[in-house]
């Protein structure tokens, strides 16, 4: 960063703007106000000792420390960990273990429903068809035609 | 240098890295908490505002730009919420202020010491909100001149501008407050 030479006015301006303080003066000012203050110093007491006692009553104001709870309060706000993420979506073991029974159970329902269901379906349509042809049952017939 | 490195930190939080975490916390939960503080005058404030800030910078962490520092952005945030919540106030009570102590001082001194410091908070707290951000960035937080301004979004002659006019409002305040 280049040095900027800076006038009286200007220098009484940063007193006024940041304190008697060079170092806290724009970085590119600060050889300048140096130079001015070292060459005519009578010229900017007045302003400096002004100055200067306004620094020291914000100098007395103590830094803020983060409070404990604050900060495991701010912690605990943040994202987890991606591992947490993930496992937080995985089902609890009872409920694949539920629907292994579950489908279980149908399945045997259903097989045995369909086993008895099947014969019985049969032998209506065979006795509708004995009916269409004038007969008089199926069963009757089945009778009939039991070897002796 | 701070840049990487929080860029670094701010990858890693966002993927939920505990250290990355508790080391942006720890580099930037008290310069928030002091801006809100010296902002606001009140202790349970400036906390809960510190709490909104990193709030929302956890969520802003995975679609992170580095278009500006991450120290910017987030004092720039609590400026705002702090901005917010003074808005919504009609006037400051003086009961608000932090108390602090110094185990090393009389109690005349304390008290002396207290009224002063009280004093002071209680003036930079009165000031107009923008001067009052001026201030604590530059004067008590230690923030360059080009960082106090990105963050308060003005020039820097405008900043300075602002600052000229705080330390004035100041001085007077106290002047009249200690009577001399």
């Amino acid at each position: 960063m280049s040095a900027r030479n800076i006038t009286a006015e200007r220098l009484l301006a940063l007193i006024e703007t940041y304190g008697a303080d060079v170092d806290a003066y724009p970085e590119d000012e600060r050889a300048s106000a140096r130079a001015l203050l070292k060459a005519e110093p009578q010229a900017f007491a007045a302003a400096l000792e002004e100055a200067r006692t306004l620094d020291l009553l914000l100098q007395a104001v103590p830094p803020v420390d983060t409070p404990a709870d604050l900060r495991t309060r701010l912690i605990d706000s943040a994202p987890k960990p991606a591992r947490a993420a993930g496992r937080r979506w995985r089902l609890p073991v009872w409920i694949p273990a539920g629907a292994i029974a579950s489908l279980s159970l149908g399945l045997f329902a259903g097989m045995s429903v369909a086993q008895t269901s099947v014969p019985a379906q049969e032998d209506q349509a065979q006795e509708l068809v004995y009916a269409a042809l004038g007969f008089d049952t199926y069963s009757i017939d089945l009778e009939d035609e039991a070897p002796q | 240098m701070a840049f990487s490195s929080d860029l670094d930190q701010i990858t890693r939080a966002a993927a939920g890295d505990p250290a990355a975490v508790s080391a942006l916390v720890d580099r930037y939960s008290s310069g928030v908490l002091a801006v809100a503080t010296r902002m606001l005058g009140d202790v349970q404030e400036a906390e809960d505002v510190t709490q909104e800030t990193f709030l929302r910078a956890w969520k802003a962490l995975p679609d992170w730009e580095p278009r500006a520092k991450f120290s910017t952005w987030l004092h720039r945030v609590a400026l705002n919420l702090c901005y917010d919540r003074l808005r919504k106030r009609r006037e400051v009570t003086m009961e608000h202020l932090p108390e602090r102590t110094d185990p090393a001082l009389n109690p005349a001194e304390e008290l002396e010491q207290k009224q002063r410091l009280r004093a002071v908070e209680a003036a930079i707290v009165a000031l107009p909100e923008r001067q009052a951000a001026a201030l604590t960035l530059c004067a008590l937080q230690g923030h360059s001149q080009a960082e106090a301004a990105e963050i308060m979004e003005v020039s820097v002659e405008a900043l300075e501008s602002l600052l000229a006019r705080a330390r004035r409002g100041l001085r007077a305040s106290l002047m009249e407050r200690t009577g001399s």
